[in-house]
């Protein structure tokens, strides 16, 4: 059997079946092949630029409504750091119609619940309500697109509770700054390396016209896009979003985008950070990957998967459990809209020094680099892949998250019906390709995140400063 | 006078905000969109075990939930913690294969494998994707049917189980939960702590945990619910394959161990002095889950509970005395308890009990109108929605029914049920149920409010017991550890 066909002909079939309305039986042409049927969304774009995407599902009598903005914490204005994230809690506070908090209230007390999350490229407001109150959350989310209040007393409330939220998650959390370094480290000119929630000063140092201008320059129709995917009748959604997206107006200033590209590194970096309430040292290995749009980016999710996914991941049973020298291990594939990091690190146990690990972890990179991933083990990483895909079909707020996700940061919706297929047509050899590719010690930043106590080997590197 | 404040505060806080000229309102919602839930079908095997099969097609996923009809209420009153041990250690070794050997296979087949104890049934479940499920649903099938119990394994089940207690001792939240258990139930099962004590769980042995597997373990005393992408037929074919050899015993099953909660109710002080905070906790037993006056309890508690809940309401919005307070209603086989909770300033601790205790009575001196009961049966039916989108809550609720001897068509006619609830059930339910003998815990620094407790509750002043925290044994109903015992 020619296997290489029969996935090919399983893509197309795929993109076939995601243009018809109705879906028949989902296809199963193998024993062993999931049988997950595409996502059927329907797409357009209103007179002020809004990008709508509709999934229509009638399992559950919900609705998940997802409002993405095409900002994030690249998008900072220069000394602005954090403002993307700021902007998450601004736009809970009031509206020229209803008083702050009113989004909690229409969700919470329906028996629905909301959130919002802000990342390097987009910040993304969510809600799930029973379905007949779908017309309603509509309205809430038109009307904070067009008519929120920032004004003086709602920014600096704001911005103290952001400023306690840099305390406790980059300060006070042991491991805090370590995420931060991984960010600040690897890259040199893309704003990437400033992260996503800021810093006290530059917040501290905004006026409230830095803030209305980031807001009128990027909470616009044309750089948002609504999502909503369940229990609904879309001829009648279709109107509500008309009548009340529709009547935002667009302003027409040009958004700006950011267009550094971080030059190609060519030596390796280390670094060495001594925090005060550091428990254990930690090491981390921080390699320029891809953007999320790459056609490695699969490869590199079994990459992530082979090595750290469960106790019966290479990582986990070299480090942690054999050898004794981690108490925890992590790898990641951070791809982005713009190239991302894949990130390897560990947390040693007390007594162990960070050159041990690091050349376990070495060891073991190594490994993947010198021969193909056995069958056995391709196959659990793609199985443990799939079922992952597929949980997160199964809840209509999952579904819309993964599209916004396709949508604004790996650039086309449609990734979300060829991402099974992306899984199952690898090989080892495309695995060892990207271990070759990517995992170079010249592409990668070393971090050694020690305890302030830990007396340095050689000479004295001075402690960063919180900012 | 507290009723008037009550009144004008519930006033401002319903009022829907005033409207100007300029301003626009959020448009209401539609009427409630019709449910329909897959129907479950159900078939017997010879051996007894009762399997039910729920087809939702719409991801290739497929759950299982093999539901033992026994949990903690069968522990012995000399070593509560059995049951809880006995399910954390299923899955960490059978006859065959060891616990790293589970943990790969599962693994393996991008499988999810758990088991839990309640009082009433341990649960057992998986749920793989379509093609994997036959796998995994084996491992399942092993790991109910033959567990090692492994005398490593319940060592570190056991020291794990230890830490846990620990910890949840210093939580005066939870331990304020289980001190209220024992008050409501005294001797009865539901009072004994399910996790055990320290003490207990260090005497659990092996044929403690091979007995209660041994006798309550059985096709005849189980329910097995298939649910997601699996056909009935193909559903009924998995369940025979794997568990149609499991063998019925001889041995007739054990009686379930009868009701016997303890009427007379009390009114206890745990005092913890480095507890950061006091916990208040005020309850009481209150019915079946097969009543047919639970639907309108649960709207009840809904009416009291959540940040808009008239409890919250008083605590925190109004009074500021807390960060949040709610109530909780658990359906059970017997009359399963009414808790409502708070955390508060040492300070503030007897005020807190009596804004609670007032709170209840609210609901039958100023009954919620039509108006209150809507926000609130919305999120009794939205949370239900919300708990059957995936095919693990399905099953799960289900699973529910079918332990209670419900009917398994009510996964359709809940919300419709929850919808006809009137105010005046709201009010019967809330004088029936929720008004006398309830108990009452404190844990906290007692100094900081005993006098004023005392003072707020005079008519039972003489009966309010105060307990040191390192004189407090779970393991006995008078909540005190017998004297000449040393040590922990």
């Amino acid at each position: 059997m020619n296997l290489t066909e029969l996935f090919v002909g399983r893509f197309l079939l795929g993109l076939m079946l995601a243009g018809m309305l109705s879906l028949g039986a989902a296809v199963r042409a193998e024993s062993e092949a999931v049988p997950l049927p595409p996502v059927q969304f329907s797409e357009r774009t209103l007179a002020n630029g809004l990008r709508v995407l509709l999934v229509e599902d009638h399992t559950s009598p919900t609705v998940a409504i997802q409002v993405a903005y095409h900002v994030g914490g690249k998008d900072d204005p220069p000394g602005r750091s954090g403002f993307a994230h700021l902007f998450e809690h601004l736009m809970f506070k009031g509206t020229a119609n209803t008083k702050p908090e009113t989004l909690d209230r229409l969700t919470e007390d329906v028996g629905g619940f909301n959130n919002a999350f802000t990342s390097e490229d987009i910040t993304n407001y969510f809600e799930v309500v029973p379905s007949n109150y779908l017309e309603t959350l509509l309205w809430a989310e038109a009307d904070r697109l067009g008519s929120l209040v920032v004004d003086e007393t709602n920014f600096k409330t704001e911005r103290q509770v952001v400023i306690g939220e840099y305390d406790q998650r980059v300060l006070a959390s042991p491991y805090g700054m370590l995420f931060e370094l991984l960010d600040s480290k690897s890259y040199t000119v893309h704003p990437y390396r400033r992260g996503v929630i800021g810093n006290p000063a530059e917040l501290n140092a905004a006026t409230l016209e830095d803030v209305q201008n980031f807001h009128r320059t990027y909470y616009q129709p044309d750089n948002a896009t609504l999502v909503v995917v369940g229990d609904f009748d879309p001829v009648q959604a279709n109107r509500w979003i008309d009548q009340y997206f529709g009547a935002v107006p667009n302003n027409s200033r040009p958004i700006p985008r950011v267009s550094v590209v971080e030059p190609k590194q060519s030596v390796e970096r280390r670094t060495t950070y001594y925090g005060a309430n550091v428990p254990l040292p930690a090491v981390a290995l921080v390699y320029h990957g891809p953007a999320r749009s790459s056609p490695d980016r699969a490869a590199l999710d079994v990459l992530e998967n082979v090595l750290s996914q469960g106790q019966s991941a290479r990582l986990y049973r070299t480090l942690v459990y054999e050898q004794q020298v981690a108490s925890q291990v992590s790898s990641s594939a951070d791809l982005r809209e713009q190239p991302g990091l894949f990130v390897v690190y560990a947390i040693l146990n007390a007594g162990k020094k960070p050159e041990q690990a690091r050349a376990l972890l070495d060891g073991e990179i190594a490994k993947l680099q010198q021969a193909p991933v056995p069958e056995a083990e391709l196959a659990k990483a793609k199985t443990q892949l799939i079922a992952e895909l597929v949980r997160g079909r199964e809840q209509a707020n999952d579904r819309a998250t993964e599209l916004v996700l396709a949508t604004l940061v790996g650039g086309d919706p449609r990734q979300v019906n060829t991402a099974l297929e992306e899984i199952q047509k690898l090989t080892a050899q495309d695995v060892q390709r990207v271990a070759r590719q990517y995992l170079v010690p010249t592409n990668r930043t070393v971090i050694d995140y020690l305890p302030r106590a830990m007396p340095p080997a050689g000479p004295t590197k001075k402690e960063r400063k919180s900012p | 006078m507290k009723t008037l404040c009550w009144v004008l505060a519930a006033a401002v806080l319903l009022a829907p905000a005033a409207a100007s000229a300029q301003t626009q309102t959020p448009p209401p919602p539609g009427p409630p969109p019709s449910v329909s839930y897959p129907t479950p079908v159900e078939r017997t095997l010879v051996n007894g075990l009762r399997v039910i099969a729920v087809q939702r097609p719409n991801v290739p996923l497929v759950a299982a939930q093999l539901i033992v009809k026994s949990g903690s209420e069968t522990d012995p009153p000399a070593r509560p913690g059995i049951a809880s041990l006995a399910a954390d250690l299923l899955n960490k070794g059978t006859k065959t294969r060891s616990a790293l050997e589970i943990a790969q296979a599962i693994d393996a087949l991008g499988a999810e494998l758990e088991a839990s104890a309640g009082f009433d049934a341990t649960r057992v479940e998986v749920s793989a994707t379509t093609p994997q499920f036959g796998r995994a649903f084996a491992i399942l099938a092993e790991v109910v049917r033959a567990p090692a119990f492994a005398p490593a394994e319940i060592a570190r089940a056991k020291t794990q189980a230890i830490s846990n207690l620990q910890l949840a001792y210093s939580n005066p939240s939870t331990l304020a939960q289980l001190v209220a258990q024992r008050l409501m139930y005294g001797e009865a099962p539901y009072g004994q702590p399910a996790e055990g004590t320290p003490t207990s769980v260090g005497a659990i042995a092996r044929p403690d945990l091979e007995r209660f597997h041994r006798t309550y373990f059985r096709p005849d005393n189980a329910v097995l619910v298939l649910g997601g992408d699996i056909a009935p037929e193909a559903a009924f074919a998995e369940a025979e394959r794997v568990f149609g050899n499991w063998a019925k015993p001889a041995a007739p099953l054990p009686a379930l161990p009868r009701d016997k909660r303890t009427a007379a109710s009390r009114v206890v002080v745990i005092d913890q002095p480095e507890a950061g905070r006091t916990a208040v906790a005020v309850g009481k037993p209150v019915l079946r889950r097969a009543d047919p006056a639970y639907i309108a309890g649960v709207v009840t508690n809904a009416v009291l509970t959540g940040y808009s809940g008239r409890l919250n309401a008083e605590v925190r919005i109004k009074r500021g005395l807390s960060y949040g307070a709610s109530t909780s209603l658990v359906g059970r086989r017997d009359p399963g308890p009414f808790v409502a909770a708070t955390l508060v300033d040492h300070t503030k601790a007897a005020e807190a009990t009596q804004v609670v205790i007032d709170t209840l009575a609210s609901l039958v001196g100023q009954p919620a109108g039509a108006e209150e009961l809507k926000p609130r049966k919305a999120v009794v039916t939205g949370g239900f929605a919300r708990s059957l989108e995936t095919i693990d809550g399905l099953v799960n609720q289900v699973g529910t029914l079918a332990l209670y001897g419900l009917p398994l068509g009510q996964i359709n006619t809940f919300i419709g049920e929850a919808e006809a609830i009137t105010p005046l059930k709201v009010q019967e339910f809330a004088a029936g149920y929720l008004q006398s003998n309830q108990s009452v815990v404190l844990v906290g620094n007692a100094k900081a409010f005993l006098p004023d407790l005392r003072r707020r509750f005079a008519e039972r002043a003489s009966r309010i017991e105060v307990i040191l925290f390192n004189r407090l044994d779970l393991g006995r109903a008078s909540l005190v550890r017998a004297t000449g015992v040393a040590g922990k």
